[in-house]
């Protein structure tokens, strides 16, 4: 009796055509001997290089600062370091509560291999402007805002100076990033991420009820209220109750970024964050059939905010990417131990520089 | 609040009058997460009794919106039923920015229809849904709801 209805179903999805791509052998690593991992910043005196005078603190500040105007007039920051002959420009883009000044360990690591990096920070945290008056909630209107605000910040600040992109990005930034190569499969010559969030893990909840309730409450309001569980901003104080990181000088370096400077802070979603992230997010995690985009997915081995599924079928059916399992990494990657970060960030270099001269 | 209503136009049901073979009834609903909803639903009748329905529903909201067909079966010939129903579900509304995909999906309804009313023209509808959406990721693939309408008969023979 239900034969007629599946058929249609798989010809509703069927009417977008896949490119005629057959599925590549996965990025050899061990064909590029470097950068080595030892290559990357240690993590051992990591606040000492932030200190006044350090080393990376001074990078920090030799960076040109900017922003443009996003969708609806919100402002979006950026910041951009520079390398002599850049290979490329890598557009770092971050996860949910992240700031711009998150990225200044990846963005010296990175400049130091030769690539320039332009850091943005997604309307309604870190630097940029808020929609709502209260600066703390994690809202977004809709969810292709932040694709429309990164597509604007490649083509008018980044592709002019460098017309060669690559993206680096996290989590929320991930899906973000297959959404924008789906829509402008132009914007960007290649793609790494790290976790990025194709399948939202919804805790306690059984799917089927957490996106019941949240589908209902962002029918019946405007979805500004706190999720359940969520509030506002709050220090964190505990390291071994973190869930994103197992290096404590990273941990402690981002919990000061944050102590320092209350502009940056971001509290917990709002329903309508998690409504247009659920369904962005699932709508992102079947886009891999449609890229032609070389792409490098990172997954955490030990990761508890996103679930693993989505980055798989991505990758499955993306014919030109590459999963690469971090075991033991939480799902701050670039973030972690030197030994799961720095060898996440040499593959992500070997990765860029094989699209630089394949 | 509504017990009184309902008790006084139960009461106004005439007990003996012939009932139709076919009614077609027009009405609103209410629900979560389907927030509102406007039903047209024909009902079938054997030997007076509700036998079956097909209805055509659509149910608008900020995000969510449905455009449906069911039907159900009255067990019993009672007021309860069991049902199926086909959706076409957007998880965006249609003014969102950025692209707004439509998935089919399959449901199962269990739920009661009370005929009230002058000549039992009304029709109170209380339903329990499950919807699953094959084509969508696993997170928004199965979404459970409830809604409670009234209808009433706009055309019978």
């Amino acid at each position: 009796m239900h034969r007629p209805l599946l058929v249609a179903a798989v010809l509703l999805s069927a009417c977008r055509p896949a490119p005629p791509l057959s599925k590549q052998p996965p990025f050899d690593f061990e064909a590029h001997p470097t950068p080595s991992p030892e290559a990357f910043n240690p993590e051992a005196n990591l606040l000492a290089q932030w200190g006044e005078g350090g080393v990376l603190r001074d990078f920090w500040n030799s960076g040109a600062e900017g922003s443009f105007e996003g969708v609806d007039g919100v402002t979006i920051a950026y910041r951009v370091h520079r390398a002599v002959n850049p290979k490329a420009a890598v557009v770092l883009v971050p996860g949910r509560t992240e700031a711009i000044i998150k990225f200044a360990e990846v963005a010296r690591d990175l400049v130091a291999q030769g690539y320039s990096t332009y850091a943005l920070t997604l309307r309604g945290q870190g630097e940029a402007g808020r929609m709502l008056a209260d600066p703390d909630k994690g809202y977004v209107a809709w969810f292709d805002d932040y694709v429309a605000d990164t597509h604007r910040f490649i083509t008018t600040v980044v592709k002019p100076e460098q017309p060669r992109v690559f993206l680096l990005a996290h989590s929320l930034g991930g899906a973000v990033a297959v959404l924008l190569v789906d829509e402008h499969p132009d914007d960007v010559a290649a793609l790494a991420m790290t976790s990025p969030m194709l399948e939202i893990e919804l805790g306690g909840f059984p799917a089927p009820v957490a996106a019941s309730i949240a589908a209902g409450i962002c029918d019946a309001s405007d979805g500004s209220g706190y999720t359940l569980g969520a509030g506002p901003y709050a220090e964190e104080t505990d390291f071994p109750k973190n869930t994103v990181t197992n290096s404590l000088p990273r941990w402690t370096w981002k919990v000061q970024q944050l102590h320092d400077d209350e502009r940056i802070r971001l509290g917990g979603t709002t329903w309508r964050w998690l409504c247009q992230a659920l369904v962005a997010s699932s709508r992102a995690q079947g886009l891999g059939k449609f890229s032609s985009t070389p792409t490098l997915l990172f997954q955490a081995g030990a990761d508890t905010i996103v679930k693993p599924g989505g980055q798989e079928k991505y990758c499955a059916d993306a014919p030109r990417c590459t999963l690469s399992r971090v075991e033991g990494a939480k799902h701050e990657i670039l973030q972690e131990r030197d030994e799961l970060r720095n060898l996440t960030l040499s593959r992500v270099v070997k990765f860029f520089d094989a699209q630089v001269t394949p | 609040m509504i017990a009184l209503p309902l008790m006084l136009l139960l009461a106004a049901a005439p007990a003996t009058e012939p009932t139709p073979e076919f009614r077609l009834h027009v009405g609103g609903q209410v629900g979560f997460p389907y927030l509102l909803g406007i039903t047209s639903t024909g009902t079938f009748f054997k030997q007076g009794k509700p036998r079956f329905d097909v209805d055509v529903a659509w149910e608008p909201s900020v995000q969510l919106q449905s455009y449906s067909v069911g039907g159900a079966y009255h067990v019993l010939d009672r007021a309860f039923f069991v049902g199926g129903r086909v959706r076409l579900v957007q998880y965006q509304p249609p003014w969102a920015r950025g692209p707004v995909d439509l998935f089919l999906g399959l449901g199962l309804e269990l739920g009661a229809r009370l005929r009230v009313g002058p000549s039992d023209k009304g029709v109170i509808t209380i339903a329990l849904h499950g919807t699953f959406v094959p084509g969508q990721a696993s997170n928004l693939s199965t979404l459970i709801g409830l809604s409670a309408g009234f209808s009433w008969a706009v055309f019978e023979r």
